[in-house]
């Protein structure tokens, strides 16, 4: 794809954020991303990006799609996350089962969508869950389901052979006061006797940190979403706002501190432009520090908006949320650290 | 040099502690974060148990950092009502000690500090209410925003301006007691705020009010040495609630950690983390209570409060981030995303971390000229 129809594609999910997200975004925070929200986003092909045209995707280039993604992140972080999910959670493991099909054209179209058991690596296997499959049906908890509301259901379950499953239906969960991404939310979840399809029968466990390694860059690209769009505020803001008779622009520690943050978010996103090429090492340096520009970027503009920061009116105090719990959640254990460090050193190292 | 408190101030300490564990349980503190409530039967609680005694201000410093140890929502709730009596306490007649000072230290009611205004924030002396003076009392006109108490306080200790300018903008400011019930006085409360959302903090319109001339805080003209002089006072109480959020950042993350597998809770770089949050909150304690000795002596030194001030804030809003790091699912679902959010705020309020380091390197300029 050339330069010029991948900045228009952008440039596209830009127009329908500034569109149908920006002013729902406040209640999304408060309620969710509603069925219709996803729905028109699904009827624009932006759900499906990375799906085979079989599927009802559109099967766009990598790159283009982490850019879109970040885009999506600049107005909504749970969005991005929610679409994330869906291309490299949802699309492989459907797509490789007999029956996955119909279920990935009505992702892709934005009919339905599929939430996801998450797990730690660090946390003790009952902290967790403790789903197993009992007479052919699902029985069980699981601890953390991100986007709990959704119509189906893909987790590993905790018994051997750990297979991973979809549910057949929605299955209802309590919700957690969850730090960030409002808009999906996480739950707790109980399984009695639910329906399931197989999507894997072994080696579940192994299978799913596979997937959420493929999701490093899906993650950089969020994190960048959400430190652009936040120093972006930022900037805006100190380019009119005035104390003790001098734009906020005109001190030091303002100007110095926004401009460092936006150089590097745009040196991250070039690196993000050229990660095609990237290997593991590569792919994780980035992630890790888009994540942590994410928290910088935002704490830095809430700190430049002072107590109108604060309000969830003016927009910024969500990525600094959210910036918290993309970290929360993708940088379990350091093992990304870990991983870097295996990398580098081409043998085991950092484990102690 | 002793490190430890005397044994009172210890006794205190614990008899708080004991009480913050004892009320404000996990479900209390999600039910006001949610809701946005504040929680009025705990301040009287607090009042009733002895919790917030400002006879004693070694006292007061330790029990504000023990109850935000245990929820800096709630924490600040129940010690907050008393906000700004030091202006009045220092610099009010002793009809205003009597008429206002009285109630509130007797439980009785809720007052509150009124100085940032629309678009001001740090820069105090650009503040735009106006009061002129009519016969025996003055008319208010202008606004107030992010008042603390806002919406639910008996009176405020207001800055105002009572005379254009001169040369100096922090000339012709003064400070009155304005009651919440007078004539054209409104409240309207802030919701949505990222944290601390157990606390009342509102926007003041103030339209044609009328205040007693009797309720002038000291000389008229001298309003922002006084509030600047209070800065120096509650900027150490600030400190100390960034202490507590600090340290309950580190309790809740050791007890998370307790259950983790062993190969985790034995990671260097787990370790590592939890010795950086640890030293920081030492480092800010150490920094907190040498900043306390000096003014609870009548010695008050400015940098080093500003120093205690900023640093334990920022240590607040680093152990909470690092909490979440380190606790992960855990953390961003329970008790620990609370004061993630709630600790932001320390960075913001009675004076930016920026302000805070204009203070302390303009007081050790001033001296090296000296």
């Amino acid at each position: 794809m050339s330069d010029d129809q991948r900045a228009m594609l952008v440039s596209a999910v830009g127009e329908f954020c500034a569109k149908t997200i920006e002013p729902a975004s406040a209640l999304i925070e408060r309620e969710g991303i509603s069925a219709d929200l996803v729905s028109k986003i699904g009827s624009q092909g932006f759900i499906g990006l990375q799906f085979s045209e079989e599927n009802g995707g559109s099967n766009i280039d990598p790159i283009t799609y982490l850019l879109m993604l970040k885009e999506f992140a600049r107005f909504s972080p749970s969005v991005a996350l929610l679409i994330a999910v869906q291309n490299r959670v949802s699309n492989p493991l459907l797509s490789a089962t007999e029956g996955g099909a119909d279920l990935l054209k009505a992702i892709s179209t934005g009919r339905r969508t599929a939430g996801v058991a998450l797990s730690s690596s660090s946390m003790k296997g009952e902290s967790i869950g403790s789903l197993s499959i009992e007479k052919g049906s699902l029985t069980g908890v699981k601890n953390y389901v991100l986007s709990p509301s959704s119509d189906c259901i893909i987790a590993v379950t905790d018994d051997k052979p750990e297979s991973i499953i979809v549910t057949k239906e929605r299955i209802e969960s309590a919700e957690y006061h969850v730090l960030g991404f409002r808009g999906l939310r996480i739950g707790k979840m109980n399984f009695d006797k639910a329906d399931y399809l197989m999507l894997q029968r072994e080696n579940g466990i192994q299978k799913m940190q596979q997937i959420w390694e493929s999701m490093d860059l899906d993650v950089a690209a969020i994190a960048l979403g959400i430190a652009d769009a936040s120093i972006q505020k930022a900037l805006d803001y100190s380019k009119v706002r005035s104390t003790f008779g001098h734009l906020l622009k005109d001190y030091q520690p303002v100007a110095f501190s926004i401009s460092s943050i936006l150089e590097e978010a745009n040196r991250l996103t070039m690196a993000l432009n050229l990660s095609g090429d990237f290997d593991l090492a590569a792919r994780k340096g980035l992630k890790i520090r888009a994540m942590d520009l994410a928290v910088k970027s935002s704490r830095q503009s809430i700190q430049t908006h002072g107590g109108y920061g604060y309000l969830q009116d003016f927009g910024v105090e969500k990525f600094y949320r959210d910036s918290a719990t993309l970290q929360a959640v993708f940088n379990d254990a350091y093992s990304d650290n870990m991983t870097l460090a295996n990398q580098v050193y081409r043998e085991k190292s950092g484990y102690m | 040099m002793d490190f430890d408190l005397p044994e009172d101030i210890a006794q205190h300490r614990e008899k708080v502690r004991e009480f913050a564990l004892k009320e404000f349980t996990p479900e209390l503190a999600r039910k006001h974060d949610i809701e946005e409530k504040f929680p009025d039967s705990l301040r009287k609680a607090a009042f009733d148990n002895g919790i917030v005694d400002f006879s004693s201000p070694w006292k007061s410093l330790v029990a504000i950092e023990e109850l935000c140890r245990v929820d800096p929502g709630l924490g600040i709730s129940v010690t907050v009502p008393y906000f700004g009596a030091e202006t009045i306490m220092l610099f009010g007649s002793d009809l205003l000690k009597e008429k206002y000072l009285a109630r509130v230290n007797a439980g009785k009611a809720i007052m509150g500090l009124a100085v940032t205004e629309p678009g001001g924030g740090s820069d105090v002396a650009g503040l735009k209410t106006e009061a002129k003076k009519v016969d025996d009392r003055y008319i208010l006109n202008g606004s107030k925003m992010f008042i603390t108490n806002g919406s639910i306080a008996d009176f405020f200790v207001m800055l105002v301006r009572t005379s254009k300018p001169d040369d100096k903008r922090h000339h012709g400011l003064s400070v009155m007691v304005v009651e919440s019930r007078s004539k054209g006085f409104t409240a309207n409360k802030l919701k949505g705020k990222l944290g601390v959302r157990a606390t009342d903090t509102a926007e003041l319109v103030l339209n044609n009010v009328e205040v007693p001339a009797e309720n002038l805080v000291g000389e008229e003209g001298k309003g922002f040495y006084y509030i600047m002089t209070f800065f120096n006072i509650s900027r150490i109480f600030v400190a100390a609630q960034g202490l507590g959020v600090a340290q309950g950042c580190l309790d809740r993350t050791l007890e998370i950690l307790r259950n983790r597998k062993d190969e985790y809770r034995g990671m260097e770089e787990v370790n590592f983390a939890i010795a950086e949050m640890a030293t920081r909150i030492e480092a800010s304690r150490l920094l907190t209570y040498k900043a306390a000795s000096y003014l609870f002596q009548f010695k008050p030194k400015p940098e080093i409060t500003s120093m205690a001030k900023a640093y334990a804030s920022e240590t607040a809003v680093f152990c909470a981030e690092k909490a979440l790091e380190l606790t992960g699912l855990e953390g961003i679902t329970g008790d620990l995303e609370r004061y993630f959010r709630d600790a932001k705020i320390l960075e913001i309020w009675e004076g930016t971390s920026e302000v805070e380091k204009l203070v302390i390197s303009r007081f050790l300029t001033k001296e090296e000229k000296a």
